[in-house]
């Protein structure tokens, strides 16, 4: 039956439970931590290997001789068209995925926090300028700007990393500035404006500590869709190039091979799924434990149905 | 009203001169002179400067983006490279089948998504475990490859869909009147032209629609749950009205104010998905369009592209925000 919750109580009770025993997390959090630290090991032994996975053929040796061969033992998810190994490339493939995605996400948030902060905590003409700049960016569907940047500065990761960076800062920029507004007249800040503590001080060391925790937690949601828009640019052709193993090139090439060769376009789809889905349901578990009201509690009135 | 609307406005033009200020700025920066492309590789470097006069690039900046927004204002987007047509043309011949594409994902996007999330509130434990693991899984599948499996499975394996196109093969499409097949074939009481276009439309539709369905079974939830727990439920409680009454007469209508926010962000994911889509399933739409640009290096098709969808990106948002003043009487209008 439905558990009575959503006291201030209960919930508070269980968050400090969930900080005490760490081992006592939901199903569902051991399932985003086991995929999400899967995906950074398979990144570590790749970087630590030189991107050679141990019992498997490098992602980039070809073998002419069995191409396009559906999974066998020997190729557990099959060969591409130049007969690859795909569970090497797919393995490969996190590593790529990971770093750039880890790259966009960490650098966008912090450019946006930064302006963000600068902007709430300084407001007047400051805040007006820096805040139109960021509507000027959110006017765009973030993947098709982020196309027509990489399709005009170069085809290439690096390219498509700078383009995901630059359509990503503005929504932490606008999420750091509402924060910063609610703590900018809290009394902690006053308490240290009114001690002197200058302006850079009052930001980087009052404000922008407590503006982090809800900017990480965003970070964390947009892991997976940066991880998504990334194998988007791949798949248009405009991010990462061949040889490379990457899971939206991957996809790219195996199109002109389906439906035959099914397996080819359906593991790094696959690893890609299952990679976002890990990271997504890691955010969700994070702001669930910083926003209780947001669990799946049901109200007094539904218990008082049937 | 009025002083809302002309903050709007103002606020609108402000946005759109940044948007052209940024496809100024991407087009400077494309690779290759276009003074050189005109004049050819083996031309002196006389003629180039001369070429580059005639085109104004000698010019200072600030008057080449006067004559830039100019032009765009009289809808010049430049000639496209593959199509050979001005732009404008292109986007106008192709607008149509996008549109019809976006109509039927936001639709089939806000059914399904809205009975997820109602779904999950309403009976919480482990139907609603199932409804979020769902609603998260849609936003962790990359469109492009859900396209490639529904493809494979419901043509290639149960020939239960088209493959792709608008239409089957040799069938007349219907006298354009919105351009929209399937309406356009109502309109002219073609039953089977109607039915053939609708199978031509679902899959990709549906998979367009896959992420703005997680979006919105989320929103919904939260929403519901929020809505639940107000006074007003409760007082419809104690009345004695029946529980289904009351999720969807009482809760369920305030609880659907934040998903038109959400219409507005959905439109960016869905246009963003067509030029994902829409080549897998061969529809003559923009997304293609984009997509074949984007490949052969057609940077004025590009570029009209991004312009246009941000336009109507902005005026969609616009749209959102006074439907939603209209529809939440508590909303200030500042």
């Amino acid at each position: 039956m439905a558990r009575v919750t959503g006291s201030i109580t209960e919930s508070s009770r269980r968050r400090l439970s969930t900080v005490r025993a760490f081992g006592k997390v939901s199903i569902r959090n051991r399932l985003a931590l086991t995929i999400v630290i899967g995906a950074v090991l398979v990144t570590i032994i790749d970087l630590v290997s030189g991107g050679r996975f141990p019992f498997l053929s490098s992602p980039l040796t070809q073998n002419l001789e069995v191409t396009l061969a559906s999974p066998t033992w020997s190729h557990l998810m099959g060969t591409d068209e130049y007969g690859r190994d795909i569970l090497s490339r797919v393995l490969a493939g996190a590593k790529v995925s990971v770093e750039v995605t880890l790259i966009v996400v960490i650098v966008g948030a912090t450019i946006g926090m930064i302006i963000g902060v600068v902007a709430g905590f300084l407001g007047g003409i400051v805040d007006e300028v820096l805040m139109r700049l960021t509507d000027m960016f959110l006017a765009f569907p973030a993947l098709i700007l982020a196309a027509a940047i990489a399709a005009a500065i170069g085809r290439n990761l690096q390219a498509s990393v700078v383009a995901l960076t630059v359509v990503e800062w503005p929504w932490y920029a606008r999420l750091a500035r509402a924060q910063v507004l609610s703590l900018r007249e809290q009394e902690f800040v006053l308490a240290s404006r009114t001690l002197g503590a200058s302006t850079r001080r009052l930001m980087f060391r009052a404000i922008l500590p407590n503006v982090a925790p809800t900017l990480i937690i965003q970070a964390t949601l947009d892991v997976g869709y940066v991880m998504l828009s990334m194998a988007g640019l791949s798949f248009l052709g405009i991010g990462a190039q061949a040889p490379l193993p990457e899971w939206g090139s991957m996809i790219l090439d195996a199109l002109s091979y389906q439906p035959q060769a099914w397996w080819y376009a359906l593991f790094p789809g696959l690893a890609l799924t299952i990679t976002a889905f890990g990271f997504n349901l890691l955010g969700d578990g994070l702001r669930d434990w910083l926003d209780p009201t947001l669990r799946g509690f049901r109200t007094d009135f539904a218990m008082g149905e049937e | 009203m009025i002083r809302f609307l002309l903050r709007r406005v103002t606020f609108i033009l402000l946005v759109l001169v940044g948007v052209t200020l940024i496809t100024f700025a991407l087009e400077r920066v494309v690779p290759g002179d276009p003074a050189r492309l005109l004049a050819g590789t083996r031309a002196s470097q006389k003629v180039v400067n001369e070429v580059k006069k005639s085109l104004g690039l000698n010019r200072p900046l600030l008057s080449q983006y006067v004559s830039y927004v100019n032009s765009l204002l009289h809808g010049h987007l430049g000639t496209s490279i593959v199509t050979r047509n001005p732009v404008t043309h292109d986007l106008v011949q192709y607008f149509p089948a996008t549109l019809e594409l976006i109509l039927y994902a936001m639709l089939f996007g806000a059914v399904i998504g809205i009975f997820i999330g109602v779904t999950s509130a309403r009976h919480g434990g482990k139907i609603d475990v199932v409804g979020q693991t769902v609603a998260t899984s849609s936003l962790s599948i990359p469109v492009f490859w859900l396209a490639i499996l529904l493809q494979m499975f419901f043509y290639s394996r149960l020939h239960l869909l088209p493959s792709g196109g608008r239409l089957a093969v040799g069938v007349t499409p219907p006298h354009t009147i919105t351009g929209l097949y399937t309406v356009d074939a109502l309109l002219e009481g073609k039953l089977s032209l109607f039915l053939d276009a609708l199978q031509h439309v679902i899959l990709p539709a549906l998979c367009l629609a896959v992420a703005e369905i997680g979006l919105v079974a989320k929103t919904v939830r939260a929403s519901m749950l929020e809505v639940l727990g107000k006074d007003y439920i409760r007082s419809a409680q104690a009345k004695g009205l029946k529980s289904r009454r009351i999720y969807f007469r009482h809760a369920l209508r305030n609880a659907l104010l934040p998903v038109v926010t959400v219409m507005g962000l959905e439109f960016g994911l869905l246009v963003s998905g067509t030029v994902l889509v829409e080549t897998i399933f061969s529809w003559p739409g923009l997304g293609s369009y984009t997509d074949q640009a984007i490949n052969s290096s057609d940077y004025n098709a590009i570029m009209g592209v991004t312009i246009v969808v941000a336009v109507a990106y902005v005026f969609v948002n616009m749209l959102v925000d006074v439907l939603y003043v209209y529809l939440d009487p508590r909303v200030r209008l500042t």
